[in-house]
């Protein structure tokens, strides 16, 4: 049988994996492979001072290729997003591999280099689109004050005072826009981020909702999760992220410290590459009892949620999805959350139970405090989209591509 | 000038000094104004921790120690199995221009020629050799001796599966060739010693590789002494660059200044021994007319010759290939007399394949590769015993006009037998066979 051959550009992959947008590019990489009729190879990125810059290593892990390109640690402005050395691997790939199509899903770092060298070669792209990195430099439309920007849409002039280097932002955004003219399609994680980088400009009319997926639970995860709960009768909490504003921490450390009760139990996930975002001494003065949790991966996320009954979700930025929300979702874990963009486009929590960004603490408070007061902890799973329907939609997408570069040839 | 908004950053710096303590604000922000000075951008990357520069010969220690440790050291597949399109990468010593044109430069357009992508590098261009090897199908190895940096190349092609091949042109493994190679008895002994002791050096890079191509017969012949590996031969042959430099030289050739010229090449030292062969015959040759040349070409000591010929005697320095080529065009005919020794019956005929190229007629011992290129009497002769040098000079000599016609006969040959072909008398089957299947 004849396998398509897709290439995955992704600035992380295994064996170097980190983030969620990593997590989505793997496993749909994986489901693809499981699926049938493809192969898969990938092209990401390390850091190394022990090899030469731009020097690239074969490696392999669970079964798939990847190249890793070796980029200094410290690159030019220009470099993040448009760098001829990288350019010059891909497109030495490219000729190499021969792949039918280019899946560029999370391309940060690697830059736009990727389309260009898949121009030069006539191998058709399929653009993913994560976070807001094709429109804002600092990704996540995060101002320096760590406040949501709040622009939609997206109007570079509007940037002045928050970007670096107006004039070089503004050089940025134009390439980035006019380089999504040159794929077949766009895809998007929800709804609200297709609106919002359509709305500012941004292959306009190119693009479909391609939601993410996730990994169901393993069969054993509910005997797993009966049986702490049995073992332990208190509510446990658990939150994914750092310390930071922009996570929601500060709003979530201002209503714990409203809570009376202390018999609940927290949990923190450290998903650093270092173990450096929690020390025990930040969490010493919350009520409750606190622990941090090491950063885990999509094979032993069930230890993660069998632990949990609620999680808090309190991102105080507009996220294109939110991976956290579905794993628990789909695991019978309460979610309480932000308004937060495209989190939310999984329904299952009403509307005027959404906590808006930069509310005050007191009605996270409340909400929690109406789990303790219930002390309910059991929810039926939600249905969620797997890795492997979220694999069988790509391989349609791969289809209208590859039967669109046929007809026009 | 750099524009910072103060304000903001104040209220960030406290922020982050409430949150995280001093130690973290003041590292944040000298991190912030660094790269906001040096104009660099922001990057998800960060540096691994566990890298380090190390030396040349451990280059790639440290990513395959992590690889390793992540799993993700060893490639389950041969990557030519499920890729159509066939990259070799040859990690070569570029270091001698001859070589580097005759089993590199020429191999990359024999198998571009033929849709097969072709990198290399030099050997100690350590961080290109081992990219060209991550995205190749097969790994091809000139003239590399056996060395930690060698043996690491090895090593990541076995990790990355690649078929490996090891070309040689000369029998530099052969403790045997040099112990007779009679043109060592012009050198220093200590040169002698060194590439004796290098030979098991050259022997181990044969053994550690899957399939070995050599230059001539003679040198597969002597290679299968010392190993158990299939070897191939790969002749060499005038490439587009030969025959477009020779007929460049040819065209620039002056008037014909009534001279007759001998010319004698040597791209390397101790030949001094080949020309003895056959000095007597030929000192009587140049001798015997005013109008006669010895035309001596790169490297030659002329202390092995008569006096009395040197009168008669036209030193060309080499100084690349064009220039040699234009010197060789104004020879009638060139000589390339061969000690009959185990180390000459593997050398190849590059140098009657030079001489083609610019219209000159060779007269060649019947040692190595060079007869298999001279058809007698029609491209030049091929000298079996002593009298036969004479009685060629003579015949050339006598006939100016006919040794012309024969040059450009051998002109003829080198653009119908030997270019760049997949003729099997060029490369044999099974190395093409190798790469394509």
């Amino acid at each position: 049988m004849n396998l398509r051959h897709i290439l995955v550009a992704n600035v992380f992959f295994a064996p170097f994996s980190y983030g969620g947008a990593t997590v989505v590019a793997e496993q749909v990489a994986t489901a693809l492979i499981k699926q049938g009729g493809y192969r898969v190879t990938v092209v990401s990125l390390c850091a190394r001072n022990d090899i030469a810059p731009y020097d690239v290593i074969k490696s392999q892990k669970n079964g798939i290729v990847n190249y890793l390109i070796n980029v200094p640690e410290h690159r030019s402005y220009g470099e993040i997003y448009n760098n001829p050395e990288v350019t010059a691997r891909l497109a030495e790939l490219i000729s190499a591999l021969e792949p039918d199509l280019i899946h560029a899903h999370c391309i940060q770092d690697i830059g736009t280099g990727i389309i260009t060298a898949a121009e030069g070669a006539n191998v058709p792209v399929i653009l993913s689109v994560h976070d807001f990195w094709w429109l804002c430099e600092r990704q996540f439309m995060i101002k320096l004050d760590e406040k949501y920007c709040g622009q939609n849409p997206v109007r570079i002039d509007r940037c002045k005072g928050c970007v670096d280097n107006f004039w070089a932002a503004k050089t940025r955004f134009n390439h980035l826009q006019a380089m999504s003219e040159k794929v077949a399609l766009v895809t998007y994680p929800s709804q609200f981020a297709m609106e919002l980088s359509e709305a500012s400009g941004f292959a306009k009319g190119r693009g479909v909702v391609w939601k993410n997926g996730v990994n169901p639970p393993e069969p054993a995860f509910f005997n797993k999760q009966a049986a702490r709960r049995a073992s332990d009768q208190r509510i446990t909490f658990g939150y994914v992220g750092g310390p930071a504003q922009i996570k929601g921490w500060p709003q979530i450390e201002q209503a714990f410290a409203g809570i009376k009760s202390g018999k609940f139990r927290g949990l923190v996930v450290d998903g650093s590459r270092d173990g450096s975002w929690w020390q025990a001494k930040q969490l010493s003065k919350l009520p409750g009892s606190w622990e941090i949790y090491p950063r885990f991966e999509q094979h032993n996320m069930d230890d993660f949620y069998a632990e949990i009954d609620v999680l808090l979700f309190m991102s105080q930025w507009k996220e294109t999805f939110g991976l956290a929300i579905r794993e628990a979702l789909a695991r019978g874990i309460t979610v309480i959350q932000t308004d937060s963009g495209g989190t939310v486009e999984h329904g299952a929590i009403r509307q005027e139970d959404l906590i808006p960004i930069a509310a005050p603490p007191g009605q996270l408070r409340e909400q929690m405090d109406q789990v303790l007061r219930s002390g309910k902890r059991e929810r039926a799973p939600y249905p969620v989209v797997h890795f492997a329907d979220q694999a069988r939609e790509f391989s349609a997408l791969v289809d209208q591509v590859l039967q669109e570069v046929e007809r026009a040839a | 000038m750099l524009k910072l908004p103060l304000l903001t950053l104040i209220r960030r710096f406290r922020s982050v000094l409430k949150r995280e303590g001093t130690g973290a604000a003041v590292l944040r922000a000298a991190g912030y104004v660094r790269r906001r000075v040096r104009g660099l951008g922001t990057g998800t990357l960060s540096l691994a921790t566990d890298t380090g520069p190390r030396g040349s010969e451990q280059y790639l220690h440290g990513i395959w120690q992590t690889l390793a440790r992540q799993d993700a050291f060893h490639i389950l597949q041969a990557p030519g199995v499920d890729r159509a399109r066939r990259q070799i990468a040859m990690i070569a010593d570029l270091n001698l221009p001859q070589c580097r044109k005759y089993r590199v430069e020429q191999l990359a357009g024999f198998w571009r020629s033929r849709g097969v992508e072709f990198e290399y590098a030099h050997y100690q261009d350590i961080p290109r050799a081992t990219r060209i090897m991550q995205h190749a199908t097969h790994l091809m190895e000139y003239r590399l001796q056996s060395s930690a940096v060698t043996d690491m190349f090895r090593y990541e092609a076995r990790r990355l599966r690649l078929p490996i091949l090891y070309d040689l042109d000369d029998p530099l493994f052969s403790v045997s060739a040099y112990e007779t190679y009679r043109n060592m008895e012009a050198l220093d002994p200590g040169l002698k010693s060194h590439f004796l002791s290098e030979a098991p050096k050259y022997l181990s890079m044969m053994n550690g590789a899957d399939i070995m191509s050599v230059s001539t017969p003679g040198m597969a012949q002597h290679a299968a002494l010392y190993t158990g590996r299939p070897v191939y031969v790969r002749r060499n042959f005038a490439d587009a660059e030969t025959l477009c430099a020779g007929a460049v030289a040819m065209l620039n050739n002056g008037p014909d200044d009534g001279m007759f010229r001998v010319a004698f090449a040597s791209g390397s030292q101790g030949h001094e021994v080949d020309l003895a062969e056959i000095l007597e015959p030929l000192s009587e040759f140049i001798q015997a007319d005013r109008g006669r040349r010895l035309m001596l070409i790169g490297h030659f000591d002329l202390a092995h010759l008569p006096a009395k010929l040197k009168p008669q005697i036209e030193r060309v320095e080499f100084a690349g290939y064009d220039r040699y080529l234009a010197a060789l065009a104004r020879a009638n005919c060139t000589l390339m007399p061969l000690c009959d020794d185990a180390f000459n019956r593997c050398k190849s005929a590059v140098r009657v394949l030079d001489a083609a190229s610019v219209g000159v007629p060779s007269i060649v011992a019947d040692v190595g590769d060079l007869s298999s290129v001279v058809r007698t009497g029609e491209t030049g002769f091929v000298a079996q015993k002593g009298g036969d040098w004479m009685d060629a000079l003579r015949a050339l000599a006598a006939c100016p006009k006919d040794a012309a016609q024969m040059g450009r006969n051998a002109r003829v040959n080198l653009e119908e037998r030997w270019r760049a072909s997949d003729q099997p008398h060029i490369i044999a089957p099974e190395l093409i066979e190798w790469v394509e299947t």
